[in-house]
């Protein structure tokens, strides 16, 4: 299959998806999610991916790049430092409980230890993908309820990682391989970049405005790009996976909103916004259902209730949890819970590696991949219906 | 092997350094991103940073390059420009595009011995040019409304019209030389994907635009011009038409739809091109130059150091001789003639597009491609700065006669 058409069908499906749900008045991802599960289906995958994953593949990892520099960019700063103690409880409590809710169920069905702390970890991480599409499609980035659940999701992604290298040592795998091998030198010169790309940008940004007619939006579209993949892949030769890309990609937007003026900002953001949101974030969400492998599925309706149960209670109580450190309302830190309820990234990986070296059966792995299914879908409609009934609960 | 993510941040980024480079010494960026490509291409280096799978990904993002690139030519394809300038312009545009094809196909069908359609190759790709970086110098000499630079930049809409067509022509018969199917069953294909299209544009393409402008923002516009390039794209493709001319075809529709009905409002054709313009051009077009680079074989250079000088003679004399004669026919000076032709002169997109086509196809071999892209960046290096030079002391000698003018016209008043 030639791969201009692959892209053309998914593009035109996400397309098709998002008018349907637009039209049923639902959250316009959950219309994209749905319909890579579609093309997810083996036949259906056979006929339009064909020999082309690779490519979706690439799209689908740019896609979830961009969309975090996109949030970083959009996200309020100061709202974020103001509000860093109660994002600092929330993560810690939103992750530690779900991961005890997590733990005690799988005991008490009477699974050995190393099983229930996976499953454990797998219910503890939030993603943060739909959340930040999500804030954007209802303008709500800039909010104070925004930056938080972002701000939350982004450091629940550092415990995530944390976690996924412990669980990776005690499953006895090397994920670094050699040329990736963590050292204090890298993270040193990661930060020594990061201060760098402060200093520099506005002097680079300042000599790219003084050039002449489109050729001067070129290059600043160019300076996003690459100060966008810059970051990413830092953060991914330092951790050795996606999710550090992530975190660097949100630490880039952030850097190019702290360091240049509004003005600048917004040329240097404008057609980058564009090509992100029409060409390549819908790859992001086509990707979620794609890689949703049916062949390994086996239903357990049960077990999928009950890691569904425990993922959800736990997080929310987890959040509310905070409630004592926090000056929010029980609404506003419901709402909260639900956004950090958002599961695919790193568990994904981590049941997926578990299950190859056979510590959890197919019956769990299929539960934890369809209870991240059901918390990313879960969370649009009940952000939107929240924001509905009360529209002035995000500031 | 690398990650592909890394591959594509190396490949952008020197593109993006090379670029800015040659342009504060006043060359166009073409060149920095072709050199950006014949750095990385050198043995050990592709070897680290290109497995067989980083350069597939980097050959589907050229590629993707490449419809973008003709998708934006159709979108800016100005065909009343074409018929306001024929009369004045055809002359020169017939001249130069037509010498440097004749003497080209002539050159290498009987002195190098290569089959018909690799001559013919290499004839368009010396005739095909491209006055972009011309436009940008006389812009910055503030000499676009200047009477050689409406001559250039008319000449130039109608270059492009005759240069496309001559793509065209060229692709349908890369399409009946290599799949072997008949002129017939070809020109059916052309046929119905004509039909597919008139239809498309009568009924489906204006309402579609009106549907993506529902939200009003500029990201479903884009949204709605990717769909429907992508669609026709495709569509052409199937037909075995090629998704390049497609993209071109699409390009043309659109523009053609946002002229003709007025009930569009927000969709302005320059705002699209403006955002294909800068998207084609910050991420995909960047990353088809450095392919062209990386798979110019820089060894091939020295064995065919005459052939590339030849061509690039060729492409030069015939393009700009071609030019001044025209312009000397036309009643003009051949001194302004010759200005001109060096404005024509400049290449950097579209011949590459064809070189890269026909080495794929396996029509020329590497060593032609070598030579077409060795004498695409000569030309491209050469021209502007021959071209500034000349037209800024024509400029300066013009404004000096002017003075002469009005300081003799003054002086009588005075007395």
């Amino acid at each position: 299959m030639n791969v201009l058409i692959t892209i053309a069908l998914c593009l035109f499906a996400a397309f098709i998806a998002s008018e349907i749900a637009y039209r049923l008045k639902i959250p316009v991802v959950v219309g994209q999610i749905l319909i890579g599960i579609a093309i997810g289906l083996p036949a259906v995958k056979g006929l339009v991916i064909a020999d082309n994953n690779g490519i979706i593949q690439l799209m689908s990892d740019l896609g979830i790049i961009f969309l975090l520099f996109l949030a970083g960019m959009g996200v309020s700063w100061n709202r974020m430092v103001g509000a860093r103690k109660d994002i600092f409880m929330m993560s810690v409590f939103g992750s530690f409980v779900p991961f005890t809710f997590g733990f005690i169920v799988m005991k008490v069905l009477g699974y050995d230890n190393l099983l229930a702390l996976i499953v454990g970890v797998c219910l503890s991480i939030t993603a943060e993908g739909t959340n930040a599409r999500l804030l954007m499609e209802l303008k709500k980035l800039r909010t104070k309820i925004g930056a938080m659940m972002l701000g939350a999701g982004i450091i629940d992604d550092v415990i995530g990682l944390l976690l996924f290298i412990t669980i990776a040592s005690l499953l006895g795998q090397r994920i670094f391989t050699a040329d990736m091998e963590y050292s204090p030198l890298e993270m040193i010169g990661f930060f020594a970049i990061l201060f760098l790309t402060f200093k520099i940008l506005p002097t680079l940004i300042k000599y790219e405005e003084r050039e002449r007619g489109d050729m001067r939006e070129v290059s600043l579209f160019m300076t996003a790009m690459l100060l966008c993949l810059m970051f990413a892949i830092f953060g991914m030769l330092i951790t050795g996976t996606m999710t550090g890309s992530i975190i660097a990609a949100f630490a880039a937007g952030v850097i190019i909103q702290l360091s240049l003026k509004r003005k600048e900002e917004e040329n240097i953001k404008k057609h980058f916004e564009i090509m992100a949101l029409s060409f390549i974030i819908p790859f992001f969400f086509i990707g979620i259902g794609i890689n949703f492998d049916y062949t390994s599925l086996t239903i357990n309706m049960p077990i999928i209730a009950l890691i569904t149960l425990a993922a959800i209670v736990g997080k929310i109580s987890g959040v509310l949890l905070t409630k004592p450190f926090t000056h929010l309302s029980w609404k506003q830190l419901h709402l909260i819970g639900w956004g950090m309820n958002s599961r695919g990234a790193v568990e994904l990986v981590i049941a997926l590696m578990a299950l190859k070296t056979g510590l959890i059966t197919t019956s769990i792995y299929s539960a934890i991949v369809v209870m991240t299914l059901i918390t990313t879908l879960i969370f649009p409609f009940v952000l939107r219906f929240l924001v509905k009934r009360n529209p002035r609960i995000m500031s | 092997m690398m990650s592909t993510l890394l591959m594509i941040l190396i490949c952008l980024g020197l593109a993006y350094f090379l670029a800015e480079v040659f342009r504060k010494i006043g060359l166009p960026r073409v060149v920095g991103q072709i050199i950006a490509g014949l750095l990385l291409g050198i043995g050990a280096l592709r070897t680290t940073i290109f497995g067989q799978n980083n350069m597939d990904v980097l050959t589907f993002l050229a590629n993707l390059g490449i419809v973008l690139l003709f998708y934006y030519v159709g979108l800016e394809m100005n065909l009343k420009a074409f018929v306001k300038n024929i009369r004045k312009s055809a002359l020169i545009s017939v001249f130069n595009t037509t010498a440097p094809l004749i003497l080209g196909f002539f050159l290498m069908r009987h002195f190098f011995h290569l089959d018909n359609i690799a001559s013919l190759v290499v004839g368009i790709a010396l005739s095909v040019s491209s006055q972009a970086v011309s436009v940008d110098i006389l812009d910055e000499l503030k000499l676009l409304k200047s009477r050689l630079g409406n001559i250039i930049v008319s000449a130039g809409a109608v270059d492009d019209v005759i240069e496309l067509t001559l793509i065209t022509i060229l692709l349908s018969a890369f399409h009946i030389s290599l799949s072997k199917i008949s002129v017939f069953a070809l020109l059916v294909d052309i046929a119905l994907f004509l039909f597919i299209i008139l239809i498309l544009r009568a009924l489906i393409v204006p309402s579609a635009l009106k549907f993506f402008d529902r939200e009003k923002s500029s990201t479903a516009r884009f949204t709605g011009a990717l769909i429907i390039l992508l669609s026709i794209a495709s569509l052409a493709e199937l037909l075995q038409i090629g998704s390049f001319i497609g993209a071109l075809v699409a390009g043309m529709v659109i523009r053609q739809t946002i002229f003709k009905t007025k009930s569009i409002p927000n969709w302005e054709e320059e705002d699209i091109a403006n955002s294909l313009h800068i998207i084609a051009f910050g991420f995909l077009i960047p990353l088809f130059f450095v392919w062209i680079g990386i798979n110019t074989d820089i060894t091939l250079i020295s064995r065919n150091i005459w052939l590339i000088l030849l061509l690039t003679a060729i492409a030069t004399v015939g393009t700009v001789g071609g030019t001044a004669l025209a312009y000397r026919a036309g009643k003009g000076s051949l001194k302004e003639g010759w200005i001109i032709g060096w404005g024509m002169n400049p290449k950097g997109d579209v011949e590459l597009v064809i070189a890269a086509l026909a080495l794929n196809a396996a029509i020329i071999t590497s060593s032609t491609f070598t030579a077409l892209v060795m004498m695409s960046l000569l030309t491209t290096i050469i021209s502007p700065i021959v071209f500034e030079r000349l037209i800024s002391k024509h400029s300066k000698k013009e404004r000096e006669k002017e003075d002469k003018h009005i300081n003799m016209k003054r002086k009588p008043k005075k007395a």
